[in-house]
Parts: C-alpha cells; sequence; structure tokens
C-alpha cells in the first residue's frame, strides 16, 4: 500500500527548527517537502510516492539525529575555523619580529 | 661529541692556541700564514722551514731539533738558516704520531699535556661545537646540556673556519642548541659562507627559536648557497614529543619553528631518534611530517646512541631493532613513496629488514665507530654503520649476525 | 638531572579536549562506521560508538585513539589557545590556487571543424566556413589578458572546431607570447585540444619548438571512435592514430595525451576501453562523462546515460585499470588522480571544474574567436547555444572589468561549496568543488540544488568508491594509488599500509 504522503512531527527540544530544515531538504529531491514551525514542534511533510512510510520516517529520523550533531559541532568549532581561515588569508604566519 | 683529544708535550708557550697543521704541500697550497700553523716535522732528518711557525710538531722517537739538532751535513742548503731562531719556536711532541695530519686544526693545550682536534682532514664527519646550552633536555641527549656564559665560543669558531681546508668536504655545527648563539650564530655562518662557499653546512637544532625570533628571516638573509637544518621530531602529538625532550611546549614551538624556516626558504631535514616511545607513534609522525613538513629535504631514523643521558634511561628508550622493524618499514615506506627522501642513520644491516637496507647509511663517525666480533665474515661490512665505539650489553641488538654476499647483492 | 615521567606531559585529564573543524558522513558500504574528515584534508573512519565518543568530548584524553586524532589534527588537548599556525598553513596550502588569478587561458582559434560528432561540445561550423576565426586583434588583446594575470605558471590551450585549422593563428600567438615573456619572464605551457588529424611534419615541428602538450579525443576501439564521431569519409580513427603517431614521433609519448568521451555505446565496454589505450600506449586515461552542452544536448537522449550507468562502468573500469596495472600497466585514471592527489596530499589537485572557489573565471579564462571573454569553456558552449549570461566581457577590457562583471558577480556568489546548501556540511567538502556554470546549464540556476545534482551524484559516488577501496586499505591498490599520485609506475612504490581506521583499543 502506498501513501500519497507523510507527515510527522519533531520536538524543537529533539532538534531546532533550522536543523529541520536542513534535514529535509536533504530528502528534497526524492519528495516535495514542507516544514513548518509550530508552537514548540517542527511538522514536516513529505509528498510523492511513499512505499514504506514507518521506514522512511526512520531515516528521516538517522538523519536528522547526524545533523543536529553537526549543528553542536558546527557552533563549537565555527570560531575556530573563521580564525585559521583568516590567518591563512591574512598570512599563513605571524612574523616572529612582530612580536606575538 | 667533543673531539679527540691527545696527550702531547709542550716546550715553550705558544702564541696561539689554534693551529692549522702542515707539512710543505699543505702550506704551499693553502692560504694561512705561519703563524697560524702547526709544521709537522715529517721524518727524523727533517729541516725545519725557516718561519715563524705557531708550533713545530713532532712524533714520540723523533727529535724536537732543540736538544737533538739533526747534523749538518756537508753540501746541505745553509742559506741562511739559523738554527739558533727556530729554536724559539714552540715545540710538541705528540704521544702518538697519528695524532695529527696535515690539514687537521689543532687547539694545544699546554696545560693539560693534550692536543685536541678541531678539524681532521678526511674524517667522515667534522663539526663545530657551538654551545654547551641547550632549551631542551632530551631523555637520550649524547651532549648534556650545561648552563654556562659559552659566547666565547663563537669567536672560538670563527677562528677555526679561518684555518679549515677551502675544499672541506662538509662541515657541522652542534651543541647544545647552537640556536641560542643568536647573531653569533649568523656571524659564524657568514664566515662559512665567506670562507668555504663550496662547504654544505650542516647544523643540528631544535628549531624551537625560529618561531620567536627574527633568526630566521637574518639567516635566510644570508643567501648561504648549501645550508641543512636538522631537526629532531619525535612525535605527531605534543605530549610524547614533550616527554622525549623533557620540556613542556617543546613540541608546539619545534613546529612553528619548522613552519617559519619553511616559509623563509630554509632547508630542512626531520631527525628521528628511534626511541620506545617514539616508534609506538611512527607511521603517525611519518604522515605528520609529510603533511606538515612536505618540504623537508630529508628524513633520517636514528639508532639510539647509548651514551649521555640514554644511559640513565634505557628502560624508557631502548626499543630492539627487530621489536621496530614492522613500524619502521611502514614509516620509511609511506614517505618514499610520497617522494621525500629517506635515510636510516646508526643501525647496522643485519638487524634491518632487506627491503630497509637500501636506505641504510654508514652513519657514524670514523673515530667512534666499530665492529664486533659477531661480524667477522660478513659481506656487507664496508656499507655497514656498524656500532658506536661505546655499545654495551644492553644496547646491543638481538640478531647480529655476518651477511651473506647473496644477501648483500639482493639490496 | 631529575627525568619527568610521560604523564608529567600529558594534559590534565579533567581539562579534556577541543575539537577542531570536521565534517563527518558515512559510506553506504560501512553503516556502522564514520568518516570524519577535517579542513585540511586530514581523514580518519571511526566506528560509530567512538565516533559519538569522540564527538561528545567522551574519549579518554591519553587514550591512542584521542592521541591519534590529535596527530590528525581533528582535536586539541592542550589548555590555553590552540596554536594555529600549521592548520592555517595547511588550509593556505590547500587553497594556494586563490592567490594566484587565473592559470588557464583558452583560445578558440577557429570553430571550424571536419567533424560532425553528435555528442560535440565545441559547436562546430563546416571546414570551408568563413568568419570563424579569431583575427589578430583580438588575438593581441587576448595575449595583453594573459599576462594580466599574476600567475608565474601559465598555461596557454588552443582550442576550436579544430584548432589546427587555423595554425597561422596558432603560430602568431605563440610567437607574441613569446616575445612578450622575455621580459614578464613566466614559465609557460602550451596545449593543443586537436584531432590531430592532418597534423603537418610543420607543425608538428612547430610544436616541439614550444614544447607543446597535445591532448586528442579517443573514445577506444575503432569501431567505438567512429561510431561516436562520424567524419563524411569515416576514417575519424585511423586519422586520429596517424596524427597520434606521427606527433609521438616528433614530441614523444610523454607529450600526447589522449581524452575519451563516453556515450552510451562506450559504457557496455569498460575493459575494451581501457585495453585499447593500453595497446596504444598511453600512460594516462581520462573517463570523462558527456556534458550537457552544446550538440551533445541534442543528441543526449541517444547517447545520454543515467549517472548511476556511469558508476557503475567507472566501477568496472576502475577495478580492471587497478588490475592492469598491478598486471604491469602503468597507467592512471586521470579523475581518479585528482581525487586521490586532494585527498592523499596536502595539495589540491588544481582541476579547474572542482574548484572552491569555483575555478570558472577565477582559475580559467577562455577568449573565443570573436573576441567575447567567458569565465569557463561550457559557458562558450551555453552562448553558441543562443544563453550570453555568463559572457564577461570584451577581450579588449582590462581583466578588472571582467571580474567585475555581473556573471562574475553571480559565480563568485554560487561559487564557494563552504557556503552552498548540501556541500557546506558535506563530508567530502574538503576535497570537492563548486561549478556555477554547470549547476546553471543542468539545473537552471548557478547555485543548484544538490539533492538533484548529477554532478554531485556523480562526485559522491566517486568519493565513495575511492574511500572504500582506501578503507579497504589492499596494500596493492594503495600502491597503485600512489603511483598514479606520484606519477610513477607501481612497481617503483612500495608497499605500504596507511592505517584509516582508528579504535579506542
Amino acid at each position: 500500500m502506498s501513501n500519497k504522503d507523510l507527515s510527522f512531527a519533531i520536538q524543537h527540544c529533539e532538534a531546532a527548527h533550522s536543523v529541520v530544515q536542513r534535514t529535509a531538504h536533504r530528502f528534497s529531491g526524492r519528495y516535495s517537502l514542507s516544514v513548518e514551525a509550530g508552537d514548540g514542534w517542527s511538522v514536516v511533510r513529505l509528498i510523492g510516492l511513499v512505499d514504506d512510510p514507518e521506514r522512511l520516517e526512520r531515516e528521516f529520523h538517522a538523519a536528522l539525529l547526524d545533523d543536529v550533531l553537526r549543528a553542536r559541532v558546527e557552533a563549537e568549532t565555527a570560531p575556530l575555523r573563521l580564525l585559521i581561515v583568516e590567518a591563512a588569508l591574512r598570512s599563513a604566519l605571524r612574523d616572529p619580529d612582530a612580536g606575538a | 661529541m667533543q673531539p679527540h683529544d691527545a696527550p702531547a708535550s709542550f716546550e715553550g708557550t705558544p702564541a696561539h692556541r689554534l693551529l692549522k697543521v702542515v707539512d710543505g704541500l699543505t702550506f704551499a697550497l693553502g692560504d694561512t700564514p705561519p703563524e697560524r700553523c702547526a709544521w709537522l716535522a715529517p721524518g727524523s732528518e727533517s729541516v725545519v722551514p725557516d718561519l715563524p711557525w705557531g708550533a713545530v710538531l713532532t712524533g714520540p722517537g723523533q727529535p724536537t731539533g732543540r736538544d737533538d739538532r739533526p747534523a749538518i751535513e756537508a753540501g746541505s742548503d745553509d742559506s741562511g738558516a739559523d738554527l739558533g731562531e727556530t729554536d724559539a719556536l714552540p715545540r710538541v711532541r705528540l704521544a702518538h704520531a697519528a695524532a695529527a695530519a696535515p690539514g687537521d686544526v689543532i687547539e694545544l693545550l699546554p696545560e693539560r699535556g693534550r692536543i685536541r682536534t678541531r678539524y681532521r682532514r678526511g674524517a667522515n664527519a667534522n663539526t663545530l661545537f657551538a654551545t654547551e646550552r641547550c632549551n631542551s633536555f632530551c631523555l637520550m641527549c649524547s651532549q648534556p646540556p650545561r648552563q654556562v656564559a659559552d659566547d666565547w665560543r663563537v669567536q672560538d669558531m670563527l677562528d677555526v673556519i679561518a684555518l679549515l681546508d677551502r675544499d672541506t668536504p662538509e662541515l657541522g655545527i652542534s651543541g647544545g642548541e647552537p640556536t641560542l648563539l643568536g647573531d653569533g650564530l649568523v656571524d659564524v655562518l657568514r664566515a662559512c659562507r665567506e670562507r668555504l662557499p663550496d662547504t654544505p653546512i650542516h647544523v643540528l637544532s631544535n628549531g624551537r627559536l625560529f618561531g620567536k625570533t627574527g633568526l630566521a628571516g637574518a639567516i635566510a638573509a644570508l643567501k648561504h648557497p648549501n645550508l641543512t637544518w636538522g631537526v629532531p621530531l619525535y612525535a605527531d602529538v605534543a605530549s610524547v614529543h614533550d616527554y622525549v625532550v623533557q620540556s613542556s611546549g617543546a613540541f608546539e614551538e619545534t613546529v612553528r619553528g619548522l613552519l617559519v624556516m619553511a616559509s623563509k626558504g630554509l632547508s630542512i631535514e626531520i631527525r628521528v631518534v628511534l626511541t620506545a616511545p617514539t616508534v609506538a607513534r611512527l607511521p603517525a609522525l611519518a604522515e605528520f611530517v609529510y603533511r606538515h613538513v612536505s618540504s623537508a629535504v630529508h628524513v633520517a631514523f636514528m639508532g639510539l646512541e647509548p651514551i649521555g643521558f640514554a644511559l640513565a634511561n634505557r628502560d624508557a628508550l631502548w626499543v630492539d631493532p627487530e621489536d621496530m622493524a614492522k613500524s619502521l618499514t611502514q614509516a620509511v615506506h609511506h614517505l618514499a613513496n610520497r617522494g621525500m627522501t629517506v635515510s636510516l642513520y646508526n643501525l647496522p644491516l643485519c638487524v634491518l629488514p632487506a627491503e630497509l637496507r637500501p636506505f641504510a647509511r654508514r652513519s657514524i663517525s670514523d673515530w667512534k665507530q666499530r665492529y664486533l666480533d659477531a661480524c667477522a665474515g660478513c659481506a656487507a661490512r664496508d656499507a655497514c654503520a656498524g656500532f658506536f665505539e661505546w655499545v654495551k650489553p644492553g644496547w646491543l641488538p638481538r640478531g647480529i649476525r655476518p651477511l651473506n654476499a647473496h644477501e648483500v647483492a639482493e639490496a | 638531572m631529575k627525568f619527568r615521567p610521560p604523564e608529567a606531559f600529558q594534559p590534565p585529564t579533567a581539562t579534556g579536549y577541543r575539537l577542531l573543524p570536521f565534517r563527518f558522513g558515512r559510506l553506504p558500504s560501512r553503516p556502522d562506521e564514520v568518516l570524519v574528515t577535517g579542513d585540511s584534508g586530514r581523514f580518519a573512519f571511526l566506528s560509530d560508538t567512538d565516533f559519538r565518543a569522540f564527538a561528545n568530548h567522551r574519549l579518554d584524553p591519553n587514550a591512542t585513539l584521542t592521541l591519534d586524532l590529535e596527530g590528525l589534527d581533528l582535536l586539541y588537548r592542550g589548555d590555553g589557545p590552540i596554536p594555529l599556525d600549521r592548520h592555517a598553513v595547511a588550509w593556505r596550502t590547500r587553497k594556494a590556487f586563490v592567490l594566484e588569478g587565473p592559470t588557464l587561458h583558452i583560445f578558440v582559434v577557429s570553430l571550424r571543424c571536419h567533424h560532425s560528432c553528435q555528442y560535440c561540445q565545441v559547436s562546430r561550423q563546416p571546414e570551408g566556413g568563413a568568419g570563424f576565426d579569431m583575427d589578430e586583434a583580438t588575438a593581441r588583446a587576448a595575449v595583453d589578458r594573459l599576462f594580466e594575470s599574476p600567475a608565474r605558471q601559465l598555461t596557454v590551450e588552443f582550442q576550436g572546431g579544430e584548432p589546427l585549422l587555423a595554425f597561422d593563428r596558432i603560430r602568431g600567438i605563440v610567437e607574441d607570447v613569446a616575445e612578450r615573456n622575455r621580459t614578464a619572464r613566466r614559465t609557460i605551457t602550451f596545449v593543443l585540444a586537436s584531432t590531430l588529424h592532418g597534423v603537418t611534419a610543420e607543425q608538428l615541428a612547430f610544436f616541439r619548438e614550444h614544447r607543446f602538450e597535445l591532448s586528442t579525443s579517443l573514445d577506444g576501439p575503432e569501431s567505438l571512435h567512429n561510431l561516436n564521431r562520424p567524419t563524411p569519409t569515416r576514417d575519424s580513427y585511423a586519422r586520429t592514430m596517424a596524427g597520434v603517431a606521427t606527433a609521438r614521433e616528433v614530441l614523444g609519448n610523454e607529450h600526447v595525451n589522449a581524452l575519451t568521451t563516453l556515450t552510451r555505446a562506450s559504457l557496455t565496454h569498460p575493459e575494451a576501453v581501457v585495453d585499447h589505450y593500453i595497446e596504444q600506449g598511453f600512460s594516462s586515461i581520462f573517463l570523462r562523462p558527456l556534458s550537457p552542452y552544446g550538440f551533445a544536448k541534442r543528441g543526449l537522449a541517444r547517447q545520454g546515460y543515467s549517472t548511476a550507468e556511469f558508476l557503475a562502468f567507472y566501477r568496472r573500469a576502475l577495478a580492471y585499470l587497478i588490475r592492469r596495472n598491478l598486471e604491469g600497466h602503468a597507467i592512471s585514471e586521470a579523475y581518479a588522480t585528482l581525487l586521490l592527489t586532494s585527498i592523499l596530499t596536502p595539495f589540491a589537485h588544481g582541476y579547474m571544474d572542482l574548484r572552491s572557489p569555483a575555478g570558472a573565471g577565477l582559475g580559467v579564462l577562455v577568449y573565443d574567436h570573436d573576441g567575447k571573454v567567458y569565465p569557463s569553456d561550457e559557458s562558450r558552449m551555453l552562448a553558441a547555444e543562443g544563453d550570453e549570461r555568463f559572457c564577461l566581457g570584451s577581450v579588449h577590457e582590462p581583466h578588472r572589468d571582467l571580474m567585475l562583471s555581473e556573471p562574475m558577480q553571480a559565480i563568485l556568489a554560487a561559487g564557494l561549496t563552504e557556503a552552498l546548501p548540501g556541500c557546506s556540511d558535506c563530508v567530502f567538502q574538503p576535497y570537492c568543488g563548486a561549478d556555477p556554470v554547470d549547476a546553471y546549464a543542468r539545473q537552471g540556476d548557478v547555485y543548484g540544488h544538490r539533492p538533484t545534482s548529477a554532478f554531485c551524484a556523480r562526485q559522491t559516488g566517486m568519493f565513495e568508491l575511492l574511500f572504500g577501496y582506501l578503507r579497504e586499505g589492499d596494500p596493492d591498490v594503495v600502491r597503485v594509488f600512489q603511483s598514479w599520485v606520484r606519477r610513477r609506475s607501481p612497481k617503483e612504490m612500495r608497499s605500504e599500509r596507511p592505517v584509516v581506521f582508528h579504535a579506542a583499543a
């Protein structure tokens, strides 16, 4: 039995809305999607021929978990990345003569 | 690595302590004034040419020419040779004839009854000693550092350089940590460039000061045509490297120094002494060197020298070459495959896997090298580094054996 | 002298460690493992459990895995500010091309050609056609643009149609460049992309004098090549091989290279294509898929194929190439070599179509026969089809104006994988690149849409294939890959087994 679409909700404590959007984007080649922010929830709707809705939802959640981790790692390391790139573009090594 | 001393007896006080040993040919071909030369009397019948030599050297049993004058034969050249003049020259009688040879640079130490060889012509390694000070304290340091004010060594090195053969095939500078001399080191390197432009110079340094001072720039500005820096790196992570050199922060300073050196175009050799903590992470170190010091002109993996601090730390340091074979092969192949030049120093050929033998070099300086009884009949002797003079039980690899001609041909 | 134990040099356990910037993902063939890639291109495979511990700061700071990851520049254990020098230097090394300016300058000297290849990317004109050659004023202005680039190493590539049909123009340009280079003192490489049909001894002597690299198209065995590349006399293969043979005699084998263009017909014969290249003595093969440009688009239905079909072909071809290498034939696959260079060395591969920032306009400039300047080959193709949006301007405008043009700004805005959705957090980002012109041509806008992008699907497939091999760690395969990256024969490579999987134990 194939459903026309699949819809589920994700609490914001599990994943921020911006992260849900990112994960949804990954599926936007296979399905049409909408992602709506509610009060403490994001609602994801995938429209298209969904053969196995339970499996798809599991797949979405697995991808979402990874994206939650990516967001956390990004938040933690983005400042460092910026410093590194700035240093690289300015001049990779500060001249020792100029002092620390 | 202090150079060799030899006993000698002295008559008279030399005006200059550093002298170039000459015979007729060396004097004629060189550019050193006689005041800075030690005339090496070639035989008991010889006449010392009438020049104001810094000293006259004789071997044991030879007449010094002072109390045992050679008989003046009828018809001998008497052109103004005034034996009274040569009487005034300082005389040095060597206890062993071989202690000095033409071309050598010697330091006279009459207060100790010795001469010290500062440079030996034809030796496979000659090194200038820059300082006893160091900012690291490696577990296996072969020249345990002392905190002394020895900036006088700058002038000393300049004086030795002035006496070296102009065709000196190569020259090392070591210590301690030579960069602690600061501008003094720059002066020494400049003198090398000026007097010995064709002599490759190899300086051993931990590189730590290159990231904190303008030294790299000053050295690059010299534009020395053939100057290489041997920098030790003992791990891809700070905790292990700092432990081996017994100095917190050393790894970060050395790595930063290496980056600065590379950016200024200095020629870098990475030196890796094969101790247990380093061998444990050797392949990772190889990749680290490839990624961060890809401009290195050479990587040397070096067997441990049983001398100095190493003797106190044997249990922490010693790894039998057999036990490191797999890691060493992995590391060497890793670098060689990525186009880096790799050598193995201080490891006898018999204890290396066959595939690594082509990388091994006869690295130990003549004057501190030997073979063992177990080496009798080995077909690879001439190509083998052998052992350190002071090797002892506890520092001998397990698998020492003579190689046969077939094994040698395979290499 | 008191010696301190190892513990005295370890950071206190309580300090833990900080993460350095990284991305992660999984290979479909190994769902229980995570591939972690750092900004400088270093990478590691971890078990899922170890990865979670790593990312959540739960690794024992003194465990071997933690030290391994620190050595790989993926975490930092000390307290105090993280020393950034080596990370900045590593990043800068990979992006060094940014500072060079355009290094590849393509001169389209003529649109005339004798072929009528169904998949032609080039929008040819008939051999006798008039008004399709580059004139002298255009050529001189293009050389002005060339020397405005700050790059010390420049490549001048002649394309067409069939550039040999405008040999006098080529000669004029080369002589002009050589003359001006006496003061400019750059290192200049000349390349000719040609079918080599009817190449004369005089032309070859000229190419030899100026140390040209010749590049020709060879799609495989004769039947396949002629099928793909019809000429009125139906002997394209024979004439190409004759050209190759003479060119090799005069210039040497190493200076004559071949590319394939893969059509549907080619896809069923990976081994035949590879073997044919080996038989003909080539040391490198570039398995290049069809592009949706030019005349190729019209033939797409008949000639085209899906990404999945291409990847299936490529997997077989690569496996076969590896096998043939191990049998003693030193032949590399050029595209795999580029990707492996990026993965296994500290350096960028330099391929224009796969850079971030994009190579279009920044790394390569195309001077068309009519004096229009384009940021890439592909954008010129679009113009030939009637879509001029990527034309940067006229060859008579200074470089600065070309760079400030609207199309160049559009490329810049969409040309950084670090900032594109679907790319910025991709595990393969350090090795991949952006191609805004391709995105526009295939998907309708310069940013593109990764989930439906054939370019992305192909890149992903290739990275998964290569990383799969690296993870498997077969020393023979590693040896072949290293030989390609180093441009040596596999025989010269020594056995190695680099550790790519790191475990906590």
